[in-house]
């Protein structure tokens, strides 16, 4: 009966928390908007376009009316607020299409490259990780050392020009403009997959060697438990908790979509939805980008306290 | 004397060539990074242009000189900036505890939610483009990471006896923190400083890449590659001569962090 108490108070207290860190996160979007010289009704009216020509002052303040930013900062984030509360996100101020919808037509390419990268790293680094920790300093495990020093100290944008220039500009293999099936994803899912399974298998390979340091192995490998045993039944398990948390990170950052990936690649996803959007000063699209982003992460964040909480009794036990 | 071992000697000898070449650009480079000469536009390397020139005839390895001045010591900027801005907010959170601590986290983990990059261009966006708002943009939002470590840090070591026995002395809780829980802390942080210094580097070249980084003419790594990218199908190297030299850069303070752990944190556990 305890128990059920304290789960629904951690619940709520959870999601109290939740609510606050979403309000802080669009607020703090929509002030830097707010005090960014340019002006979204001027935008708006010119479609962003500067060879228009002069617009009359009293047009734009038309429109300003029209889009509520007449009015106080406050009450302006307040209106948002509300709308946002009745499940109304606006409407793009270039292109007029509602922003969810914008939102989702991005989702999808950017969930499918995250889903694709992300199995690859994981299927990449996992084994590679458990390896290089248990035959540490072999040959294997300097070479993937080697290999992960590389991934990490490329930035992905080189990394992607490079690939760009390999299979798009001399074999052809590719199209440089990325068309929307597989043969599209390749290049930038590898770009993902090389940056991230350079890190991951780093960590994988550190928190397996930090496990086969302490004592409880050394108790088992003297009392004769077979080293497999001792691998998979008890380093394995206490190594899961931390892979899981950093997997599902990964995941987070992926599904934020990568702006210089997707910008290179022309991969219509999130990033480049929300570079574009920053570059036309489109308020509720930037604001819908931001509150996808805090969604994600929260979500993680909540995702790894209840796996590790499950997997592993002993955080359970920690909490008061 | 401490004795260190002899890599990471080795390796602390290497950052300071790297920076010695980065102030020394002047004296180092050919020509004027900033002189363009359309008559030598896009040639190979020469004798006059070692590396080559760009579209609008400027010499490489000036330009690739230079650049290193502005990726560097703009990263190292940040990197100072949030370490002790970063590591002050958490010290002060851990340790005061209560309201002060949760209100402190709250805007710790708002600031953590935030797409980094997108904030960044953001900024840049908002404050024009120029390299001091990027370091501005990248300071603002790299800082809590450092906050939230250097929190957890101090909440390990605010029960240990030596604080408690420094309260008890009635020294200030600022003294206390300065003196005492700082200086306990820090060899973590420092790690995860230095080397965070590559993220820096190559998040500084990513943001001029996008061209929110540096203002047009100046020498800078990420700009080079974004005005060398449109030459790729007939000359590469605009491209792989500043990629190179992010790389080489990057790996040399990676493998410098690495050292550095190895000297400050030997637990094999704390690896990134």
């Amino acid at each position: 009966m305890n128990h059920w108490k304290t789960t629904v108070k951690r619940i709520a207290s959870s999601l109290a928390q939740t609510v606050v860190v979403l309000v802080g996160i669009t607020l703090i979007t929509f002030l830097i908007l707010h005090i960014s010289p340019g002006n979204p009704a001027e935008i708006w009216l010119t479609g962003g376009d500067a060879n228009v020509g002069q617009i009359s002052e009293k047009a734009i303040h038309e429109q300003e009316v029209k889009m509520g930013l007449d009015k106080p900062f406050l009450v302006q984030y307040g209106n948002w607020l509300l709308r946002v509360c009745q499940g109304d996100l606006g409407a793009s101020m270039s292109t007029s299409q509602p922003v969810w919808e914008s939102l989702a037509e991005s989702i999808g390419p950017t969930m499918s490259l995250t889903i694709t990268s992300l199995l690859l790293t994981i299927l990449i680094s996992v084994p590679l990780g458990i390896y290089c920790a248990v035959y540490k300093d072999q040959w294997l495990d300097n070479i993937v050392r080697c290999f992960s020093f590389l991934g990490i100290s490329l930035p992905s944008f080189f990394i992607s020009l490079i690939l760009l220039w390999i299979f798009c500009l001399k074999f052809h293999v590719f199209q440089v403009i990325a068309t929307r099936d597989w043969r599209g994803m390749v290049l930038p899912a590898a770009v993902l997959v090389i940056q991230s399974s350079s890190k991951l298998t780093r960590q994988i390979r550190a928190v397996v060697l930090e496990q086969l340091g302490q004592e409880y192995v050394k108790g088992a490998a003297a009392r004769g438990v077979d080293e497999r045993t001792i691998l998979f039944s008890h380093v394995l398990k206490n190594c899961l908790v931390p892979i899981l948390t950093w997997c599902s990170i990964y995941f987070g950052i992926m599904l934020g979509g990568s702006s210089v990936i997707e910008t290179i690649f022309s991969w219509d996803g999130v990033g480049k939805m929300a570079v574009e959007a920053v570059g036309r000063l489109d308020y509720y699209m930037i604001q819908g980008f931001v509150l996808w982003i805090a969604v994600i992460f929260l979500a993680v964040n909540l995702t790894v306290d209840i796996l590790s909480a499950v997997i592993d009794p002993r955080i359970k036990g920690a909490e008061k | 004397m401490k004795k260190y071992p002899k890599s990471f000697l080795c390796m602390c000898g290497l950052i300071l060539v790297l920076l010695l070449t980065a102030l020394a650009a002047p004296f180092l480079a050919p020509n004027d990074p900033y002189q363009t000469e359309l008559m030598y536009a896009l040639k190979g390397s020469s004798a006059q242009f070692p590396l080559g020139t760009d579209s609008l005839g400027r010499c490489m390895l000036s330009r690739i000189l230079y650049g290193a001045r502005t990726s560097i010591f703009s990263s190292l900027c940040i990197i100072a900036v949030v370490f002790f801005l970063g590591t002050g907010v958490g010290v002060v959170s851990g340790y005061a505890g209560g309201i002060a601590d949760q209100i402190l986290t709250k805007f710790i983990t708002i600031m953590q939610a935030f797409p980094k990059f997108i904030l960044a261009i953001a900024i840049a966006g908002v404050l024009g483009i120029g390299i001091e708002n990027t370091i501005f943009a990248l300071c603002l939002v790299e800082w809590a990471e450092y906050a939230r470590m250097a929190r957890s840090l101090t909440m390990g070591v605010r029960q240990k006896t030596y604080i408690r026995a420094a309260k008890v002395c009635g020294e200030s809780s600022i003294k206390i923190m300065a003196r005492h829980v700082f200086p306990n802390i820090i060899p973590p942080l420092v790690v995860n400083a230095s080397l965070g210094i590559s993220a820096m580097i190559m998040e500084v070249a990513a943001l001029s890449y996008l061209g929110v980084g540096v203002e047009s003419p100046m020498a800078e790594w990420g700009a080079m590659m974004n005005t060398g990218k449109d030459y790729m199908q007939t000359n590469i190297s605009l491209v792989l001569i500043p990629g190179a030299a992010i790389f080489v850069s990057a790996v040399l303070f990676n493998l410098f962090g690495d050292k550095l752990r190895d000297v400050l944190d030997p637990s094999p556990g704390r690896q990134r």
